[in-house]
């Protein structure tokens, strides 16, 4: 009914104190909300980016090698990996499959015996373009350009008090094991921003491929779409291809350590909201309260007159979302300019902390938020749903407010 | 629409008793009382503070159900009705004015009136102009737009007047309509309503202690703690104005 909206929205502006309470109340729910949402998809979109990046979308590998796979086991290869490409490549919406070999080895520089491991990792140049933008990285000297040389990440070389142009021995092992060395001289030295990243050794498949003795062969076969989001399609393409029947194939979110994490960061975001929300709602409900006490001699009047519980209710609950959308859609602005002004175009800088993470988690020290227009709306309408957890109760207690009232009261 | 047929029982009291648990002790607010009423009445409940007036006349208005003994509406015994039904007759078939006004401040007079109207479920036709002469009847055309707060008392007992006639129900219920009026203001009110049920034939039942208003009143039902101690009826003056003195 008309006029009952009209109600609502007037006696939103009756008390104008407690309603700017209220109103502020949700204003700084929707703004944490905005800058968490903003914080959370910059920080972990950009984990998972990067780490999905260098762990490949979607990845071939042989089924024994994929068990046990922190072991490192080069004797579980494919062989044969051209015809496996070329499967991967007619696939829809693929962008591009290569071939990987990673072993770990012991790295030294000249005669001295040393004690310093590191991962050696071979791969086609195209995918140190592709995967991780190698060449941009690079913060002395220059890509490598053929089986001699090797990009060394500046955590490996400092380890080993490598130089530019020095020669760089790495023992490391063939697939049948035996113990194999091979020397590359360092062309360039590569900060990747993350600590785990900063501890290997790149070289060319070729080079790899001799070191490992897997002449034609991979261990690995990563499979990349224009965007991550693709990695969903191509993994089920893959998967049902008669031709890659007796290998294995995941998604990087199938892998460890992801197949774990994802579900779990999921669950935490959406905790946080809710917490913001409860806390929030608490205010609102607080406020309303105050109200609905105030008002009893007048709801009183209205349930004698005829007001149905249902829509005294309502009467409640569209006060509070009146309220709510004001207090808003300040918030949704300010907490936007907020997460895009301060924490994503700024960023927060969390210094040596993130190069304690493990291998596969790529962070950056500085993490920049991620805003979207989208979370306008989205926190905007988490304003609305604060307004109504936090109106309902008041308002269904302003619904069981009896008639009678109306003739009790005395002021 | 069924109009009030004078004469014919419009509400009958059948030993009525209403108790009121506090804390351990029950106060007996009413202790069996009966009484008719017809329709076109213009009837006062007289008596001090705490006699039980407010307690009968929400039972009158199903604002509340007895304890004890029946309360008949229009032939029909409230107690066989669901709290929701008992809320459609309060707001087709009785108009309620309060001692203390009791407008939505937030609500013009205007729109005072036409809630009240909208919640009868009256149809929309006719409904603006129904409003307007209601609001027009009791002196206020002037004052439509105006809030209550903008409003003296005397002018919003009024609106709450043509609140409760808008819909034109067949009983109109008043508790203590002049407490929070003087005198002059008090005596406009009563005889306004006496108007209103001269012209339109509309019953009014009221509560009051004040020998202003009892003196205007066709019929005088007195209580003391919680029981009719006189029932008295009071011949029409022929002019109602002059009868205040
Ligand atoms: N809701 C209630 N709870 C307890 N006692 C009540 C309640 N309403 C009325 N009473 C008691 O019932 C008696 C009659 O009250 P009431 O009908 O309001 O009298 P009046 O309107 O004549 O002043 C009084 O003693 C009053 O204290
Ligand atoms: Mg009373």
């Amino acid at each position: 009914m008309r006029l009952l909206y009209a109600l609502a929205l007037r006696n939103a502006r009756r008390n104008v104190r407690r309603s700017m309470l209220t109103a502020t109340t949700i204003m700084l729910g929707v703004a944490l909300l905005t800058c968490g949402m903003a914080w959370t998809r910059g920080a972990f979109g950009g984990i998972l980016q990067k780490a999905s990046n260098v762990m490949g979308p979607v990845r071939i590998v042989t089924p024994k090698f994929a068990q046990k796979e922190q072991l490192f086991p080069l004797a579980e290869n494919m062989p044969e990996i051209e015809p496996i490409l070329a499967i991967a490549r007619a696939t829809p919406g693929v962008v591009g499959a290569y071939p990987r070999i990673q072993m770990p080895v012991t790295i030294t520089v000249g005669d001295d015996i040393g004690e310093h491991f590191a991962l050696v990792q071979g791969a086609p140049n195209e995918w140190y373009d592709q995967a991780l933008d190698l060449s941009h990285h690079i913060v002395e000297g220059r890509m490598f350009k053929d089986d001699t040389e090797a990009v060394v990440g500046m955590t490996a070389a400092s380890d080993v008090g490598a130089k530019l142009g020095d020669e760089l021995v790495l023992l490391g092992q063939t697939q049948d094991g035996s113990i194999s060395p091979i020397k590359v001289k360092i062309a360039g030295i590569s900060d990747l921003g993350s600590g785990a990243q900063n501890r290997f050794v790149y070289v060319s498949l070729g080079k790899m491929q001799w070191m490992a003795d897997i002449e034609h062969g991979a261990t690995e076969i990563l499979v990349y779409g224009a965007t991550l989001d693709d990695a969903q399609a191509i993994g089920e393409a893959l998967k049902v291809n008669p031709g890659l029947k007796d290998l294995a194939i995941a998604r990087w979110d199938e892998r460890p350590p992801f197949s774990a994490i994802a579900g779990i960061i999921g669950a935490l975001q959406s905790i946080a909201a809710g917490v913001i929300v409860f806390i929030t709602a608490l205010g609102v409900l607080n406020t309303m309260l105050m109200s609905v006490l105030e008002r009893t001699a007048e709801i009183g009047v209205m349930r004698a007159m005829g007001l149905k519980r249902g829509a005294t209710v309502a009467l409640f609950v569209m006060e509070a979302m009146g309220i709510a959308s004001i207090g808003g859609a300040v918030g949704a602005v300010v907490g936007g300019a907020i997460a895009y002004f301060v924490l994503e175009v700024h960023g927060v800088n969390l210094g040596n902390a993130v190069n304690k993470m493990p291998p596969g988690f790529a962070i950056d020290s500085v993490i920049h938020a991620d805003w979207e227009p989208y979370m306008l709306v989205q926190s905007f309408a988490l304003g609305l749903v604060m307004a109504i957890v936090g109106g309902a109760l008041p308002a269904i207690r302003a619904s069981r407010i009896q008639p009678v009232e109306a003739m009790r009261s005395r002021r | 629409m069924t109009s009030p047929v004078p004469g014919a029982a419009l509400c009958q009291l059948v030993g009525v008793k209403k108790n009121y648990p506090m804390g351990d002790l029950v106060v007996q607010a009413l202790k069996g009382v009966s009484v008719e009423v017809t329709a076109g009445e213009f009837t006062a409940f007289a008596g001090p503070s705490g006699s039980g007036k407010s307690t009968v006349l929400n039972l009158i208005g199903c604002l509340d159900r007895p304890s004890e003994g029946q309360v008949f509406l229009e032939g029909r015994d409230v107690a066989t009705l669901s709290d929701s039904a008992l809320g459609d007759v309060r707001a087709r078939r009785i108009g309620f004015i309060f001692q203390s006004f009791n407008l939505i401040p937030v609500l013009t007079a205007f729109e005072n009136v036409e809630l009240a109207m909208k919640l009868s479920g009256a149809s929309e036709k006719g409904q603006k102009e129904r409003v307007e002469e209601a609001l027009r009847s009791v002196g206020l055309a002037d004052y439509m737009t105006r809030r209550p707060a903008q409003l003296s008392g005397g002018q919003q007992q009024r609106v709450a007047i043509a609140r409760a006639l808008v819909k034109q129900p067949a009983l109109i219920i008043a508790d203590e309509p002049t407490a929070n009026l003087d005198s002059k203001n008090g005596a406009a009110i009563l005889d306004l309503m006496r108007t209103m049920n001269a012209d339109n034939g509309t019953t009014f039942l009221f509560s009051t202690h004040d020998k202003m208003v009892m003196d205007r009143a066709r019929r005088i039902i007195r209580l003391s703690d919680g029981q009719v101690i006189d029932d008295e009826r009071v011949e029409p003056s022929p002019t109602p104005v002059a009868a205040g003195g």
